[in-house]
């Protein structure tokens, strides 16, 4: 620890460079931090999914009809708590970009099948009692400013009502504050009837049954019961679970784990380049120093060792920057995406990896520091 | 002495004296290659995908669909909407003077990747006999065509290789049918490659299906698109959309590169802010170890502007090899090497306009890195430099 004075001033000899070097080494873990923070919030959300959810899809695509008569079916299915079948409305409210996604589901049963949401029962008979009825999350509710009792016409991108138009009016009977967990915490709850019966075409289908079991474990079971009720029928199914589906999707776009990988790999390739040419070239120009230190008894594994402590302490300091800049981001990320960054094992990566960084690129400065003759070095031979 | 050979001067000098600082060199080399080899790399995922949508559309093609339908499978065009679209105006009409009008049938059916034994889903298209004149670049590679009225299809060459039972003269069953695979085709390395192909009839037939998805068309001339567009619109009888078969392939990407290349470009720029560090430091300690020089040449009177490019083109010289390592090391590892995602499989394309990026980007980076350093160097007090050691 005594030494601790001589490596920092041994760092900040050229303060312009150290800086400029701390910045890329910054700047690297920056990288690192987000990059890897997105793989950790990934495998989060992932987790944080139900594991006793099913979504039944047609088996062909998941924007494929079914027929209505299908939820009937699944409710006889042993293990199957409740089951409802949903319609996507995809809409808008003034301008084209203020999306008001509208799910069309059962009211009576809608409590049953999502476990993480909390809607007072008087708020779901509201709903039930009114055709037109519409539940919406707080956050949408402040955005567009509704309030009970409002009537919002809201304008599908798609589904064509009865009359010919694209408008769907809605009445706003209950807004609802959800905990997270739910999949409906960023939609609006509309009636299945309304939208069933109200459109131009399509009636008597939905694009997917909502379907929760009573047991966890058994869910792979309960699934593959329901599929094979339709299997070899004109509309086959596809059950999954909520986590498997999600799972899925991310499998979908390819191999994200590699991709960071290759990214941080490369990036610490040129790292190393750029650490070690700095302490190579601190020691190089150090030389008469380092004799003298060596002169007034320093040994040569203690030079070496002093060298690296610079390396290390420096590489250290620099990753703590960029991860320190790369923590600020994880809170935007949790409200604007709802991603659930866990900071701590990526820290502990990051660190792991600076000390790594400082070692390989350390070492060949410091094997030339304990190599100096001081003969030679003190003669600037 | 002019400035230019002022100029060339100063930097023939500062190559000449590259070897001796190898090590600071090399850092800059490095960081421009790295961060050059990353961003291609990412980009050439979005790249490859376009480039293979874009293969075989020529730009008289256009395509009919019906009007707000959320995916093309779930379109409809009945018999009779076809026909009134083949007769409509601007249509290139075949040797034997008929119209070139292609009504599709496609159908999403399930597979089994070889991989993993996990499910994916391929599109099932039933194409009449046109199918050859439309596709000029489709041909069998094995095998024979299918016949009308019996369950035959034809695979497309990627889909055959990365699933099961599709090679030549298995039996797929497809939503309850038993199918033979009696031919596969290339199809030039584009889309349809990933697809299988029959019989529209029989497949429509077979799947339950009363109507088209949508009607492919080759018009004379591709000039001739709004007048084809106006008489379908207009036609009261129908209720479709038509566009221009190459627009309409990369609206149906663009969500997907969209995201890509936002990837790839944040990459791109957080890495080349780093290396942009790297640069500054090698020009500083480059322009550190010439003190003497520079002010032994401002001292018989080369002017400051010769001093500040020549420490930029010596920045710039160094970032351009980068670039370059950069750029061979995205092409060797990744250019033509099939990656499967979103269904498709496809192959990474580092094309010419992604090289051009790489050069930009390398010479962005030398020239933010060497602008300090120049100015130091000019700037340098030249009575108390001479007395540097």
């Amino acid at each position: 620890m005594k030494f601790l004075p001589l490596i920092w001033a041994g760092i900040w000899r050229k303060p312009g460079r150290a800086i400029l070097t701390l910045l890329s080494v910054a700047n690297a873990f920056l990288l690192f931090g987000i990059l890897q923070g997105f793989a950790s919030g990934l495998n989060h959300a992932v987790a944080q999914t139900h594991a006793d959810v099913l979504l039944t899809f047609s088996r062909v695509s998941q924007v494929e009809p079914l027929p209505l008569s299908h939820v009937d079916q699944i409710r006889t299915v042993p293990g199957v708590r409740a089951a409802t079948p949903l319609i996507p409305l995809i809409a808008t409210y003034r301008t084209p970009t203020q999306i008001v996604p509208a799910d069309g589901v059962d009211p009576k049963q809608i409590l049953a099948v999502d476990p993480g949401l909390v809607i007072p029962q008087s708020m779901i008979n509201a709903l039930a009692n009114t055709r037109t009825g519409a539940l919406v999350g707080r956050n949408m509710a402040t955005r567009y400013g509704w309030k009970v009792g409002d009537r919002v016409p809201l304008r599908a991108l798609q589904i064509q009502n009865r009359d010919g138009s694209q408008t769907w009016p809605v009445d706003i009977v209950g807004i609802f504050t959800s905990k997270g967990g739910t999949l409906f915490a960023n939609a609006m709850l509309v009636n299945f009837d309304y939208i069933d019966e109200g459109r131009a075409s399509g009636g008597g289908t939905a694009n997917v049954f909502f379907v929760r079991v009573d047991d966890p474990n058994r869910a792979a079971q309960v699934a593959a019961g329901i599929d094979r009720l339709f299997a070899n029928s004109p509309n086959e199914t596809k059950t999954a679970t909520v986590r498997q589906i999600a799972q899925d999707q991310i499998k979908q776009l390819g191999d994200i784990g590699f991709v960071i990988n290759a990214i941080v790999g490369a990036v610490f390739f040129a790292l190393l380049f750029s650490v070690g040419a700095l302490m190579m070239q601190s020691v190089r120009e150090r030389t008469p120093e380092l004799a003298v230190l060596k002169t007034l008894g320093f040994t040569d594994r203690g030079l070496m060792g002093l060298i690296l402590s610079e390396s290390l302490i420096f590489c250290v300091v620099s990753a703590a920057v960029g991860l320190g800049l790369a923590a600020l981001l994880f809170p935007v990320a949790r409200r604007t995406i709802g991603f659930d960054v866990q900071a701590g094992p990526l820290m502990l990566a990051g660190l792991g990896l600076a000390v790594a960084l400082a070692l390989i690129s350390g070492l060949p400065p410091a094997i030339r520091a304990m190599h100096l003759e001081v003969v030679d070095a003190l003669a600037g031979r | 002495m002019n400035l230019f050979a002022q100029i060339w001067a100063v930097t023939a000098m500062n190559v000449r004296a590259m070897p001796q600082r190898a090590g600071a060199s090399v850092v800059t080399v490095v960081g421009v290659a790295t961060v050059v080899a990353v961003m291609v790399s990412l980009l050439s995922i979005a790249a490859g995908l376009m480039q293979m949508v874009d293969k075989n559309v020529q730009p008289e093609d256009a395509i009919v669909l019906s009007s707000g339908a959320p995916a093309i499978y779930m379109g409809s065009i009945s018999r009779a909407a076809a026909a009134i679209i083949a007769d409509a105006p601007g249509i290139k009409r075949d040797p034997d003077g008929k119209p070139m009008v292609q009504p599709t049938a496609i159908v999403i059916v399930e597979v089994t990747r070889k991989s993993d034994g996990g499910s994916a889903n391929i599109a099932f298209q039933g194409s009449g006999p046109e199918g050859q004149l439309m596709a000029p670049y489709a041909h069998l590679i094995a095998g024979r065509r299918f016949s009308p009225a019996v369950h035959e299809l034809v695979a497309g060459r990627t889909a055959s290789a990365q699933y099961r039972d599709l090679s030549l003269g298995d039996h797929i069953t497809l939503r309850g049918t038993v199918w033979t695979v009696v031919g596969v085709f290339a199809d030039n390395g584009g889309t349809d490659e990933n697809a299988l192909i029959g019989d529209a009839d029989t497949v429509m037939t077979a799947f339950d299906r009363p109507a088209f998805q949508s009607v492919d068309v080759r018009l004379s001339s591709p000039a001739m698109f709004e007048r084809f567009k106006d008489a379908l619109t207009s036609n009261p009888q129908l209720s479709v959309e038509v566009k221009r078969t190459s627009d309409y392939a990369r609206d149906q990407l663009k969500p997907i590169t969209g995201v890509l290349n936002f990837v790839g470009y944040f990459v791109g720029v957080v890495m080349a802010v780093g290396a942009v560090f790297g640069a500054i430091n090698t020009m500083y300690s480059a322009v550190d170890a010439r003190t003497r020089e520079i002010a032994t040449l401002r001292a018989i009177g080369f002017g400051g502007t010769a001093v500040v490019i020549s420490v930029l083109v010596e920045s710039l010289l160094l970032a351009i090899p980068g670039a370059l390592i950069g750029v061979a090391i995205a092409w060797l590892l990744f250019n033509g090497h099939a990656v499967s995602a979103l269904g498709l499989t496809f192959p990474l394309a580092v094309t010419p306009a992604l090289f051009e990026l790489a050069i930009v980007w390398a010479l962005a980076i030398g020239l933010i890195g060497g602008l300090a350093p120049s100015f130091r160097a000019a700037r340098l007090p030249v009575a108390t430099a001479l007395r540097a050691t």
